[in-house]
């Protein structure tokens, strides 16, 4: 063996590091604060989102009959058409948002989409059940109103959809 | 332990080793780095040519680990594919920084001493074409062996031992 061979078995270098460690832990702390934060907020908004949805359910069940029979809160006829019209505009922007969100919602990749898109099973299904009251009983209010509720829902969840491919 | 049990032993520790990284516990990385953080720091620095880059680089490296290491599945690969991150995170690094590493890397860990043959070594592998320079510094200064080495540097068993020969053909050129 040449002398530069032997040479080369002692080229590794060590060097003493005693911030190195430290500095790789705290980072690989900070890339796991936010999955958890991230994660915590998508589980809170889960909740509250149900919580918010069981009231609008159980008012709109039980509050149902009694309003009816007493002093309903019911729409004039132009009342009605502004709030068709605000619908079909919330419904336009709905459309389009979901159209953009729909690759990342149909095949989510991540455990924060997959919560948003069982949000939105769960938004499109009270939508659906609110509307079918809303035909059924076009002047009453309280059903507009949480239907409009439920349309600005949908449609800021579809934004933070579409935020959360922009950031992920 | 014999050598048959040494081998077997290290295998299941580093299976074990990337299990526990998969799942994500920092003390699986604590581990990671007193296993290989030493020779992570050496590799990095004849690629980078400086110790704050190479622990820069480091750094880097366990955060991709970190990252990437929930959907690593081949145990037996696990530090040929630590090592594969960690050479791409330097490249990534140089290429951000525009620097190619000096002709002759710095020499401040203060390990060895300058003699002359070290310093014309280091100058006759600075000369050296860059894959052959990477395959001749990790098998014979980091202790590689050629499955290894081409795991990392994603080439063949056939190329590495080619690319060896042809590094130590030319520095016996330029050296013998």
């Amino acid at each position: 063996m040449q002398d530069w061979e032997q040479e080369a078995r002692g080229l590794r270098k060590e060097w003493e590091s005693p911030d190195l460690w430290p500095r790789i832990s705290e980072a690989l702390e900070r890339e796991r604060r936010p999955r958890s934060s991230r994660w915590l907020l998508a589980v809170a908004a889960g909740v509250a989102f149900v919580i918010g949805l069981s009231s609008v359910w159980i008012l709109t069940h039980t509050a149902r009959p009694r309003v009816t029979v007493a002093t309903p809160n019911l729409l004039t006829q132009q009342a009605l058409d502004d709030v068709e019209s605000s619908e079909a505009a919330y419904l336009q922007s709905i459309d389009k948002l979901a159209k953009l969100a729909s690759p990342a919602v149909e095949m989510p990749q991540t455990p924060l989409m997959q919560a948003y898109r069982d949000k939105l099973d769960l938004l499109n299904g009270a939508i659906a059940e609110l509307r079918v009251q809303a035909k059924s009983n076009p002047l009453y209010a309280q059903v507009r109103v949480q239907l409009a509720a439920l349309y600005r829902e949908k449609q800021e969840t579809l934004q933070d959809v579409l935020d959360a491919q922009k950031n992920p | 332990l014999n050598a048959i049990d040494f081998m077997d032993e290290a295998r299941t520790t580093v299976a074990t080793l990337a299990e526990e990284c998969r799942s994500g516990r920092l003390d699986a990385f604590e581990r990671l780095y007193r296993l290989q953080g030493g020779r992570m720091k050496s590799v990095a620095y004849h690629l980078l040519g400086s110790i704050p880059d190479a622990e820069d680089a480091v750094q880097e490296a366990f955060l991709r680990i970190y990252k990437g290491a929930g959907g690593f599945r081949n145990e037996a690969g696990f530090i040929a594919w630590v090592y594969r991150i960690l050479v791409n995170t330097c490249h990534d690094l140089r290429r951000r920084k525009q620097r190619r590493p000096e002709s002759a890397p710095e020499d401040r860990a203060g390990n060895r001493e300058n003699t002359p043959l070290a310093l014309a070594l280091a100058q006759a592998l600075a000369r050296l074409d860059e894959r052959r320079r990477m395959v001749f510094l990790l098998f014979e200064a980091e202790g590689f062996a050629h499955t290894e080495i081409a795991a990392i540097l994603q080439i063949t068993e056939g190329n590495s031992r080619y690319l060896l020969h042809q590094a130590k053909r030319e520095l016996q050129e330029m050296l013998g």
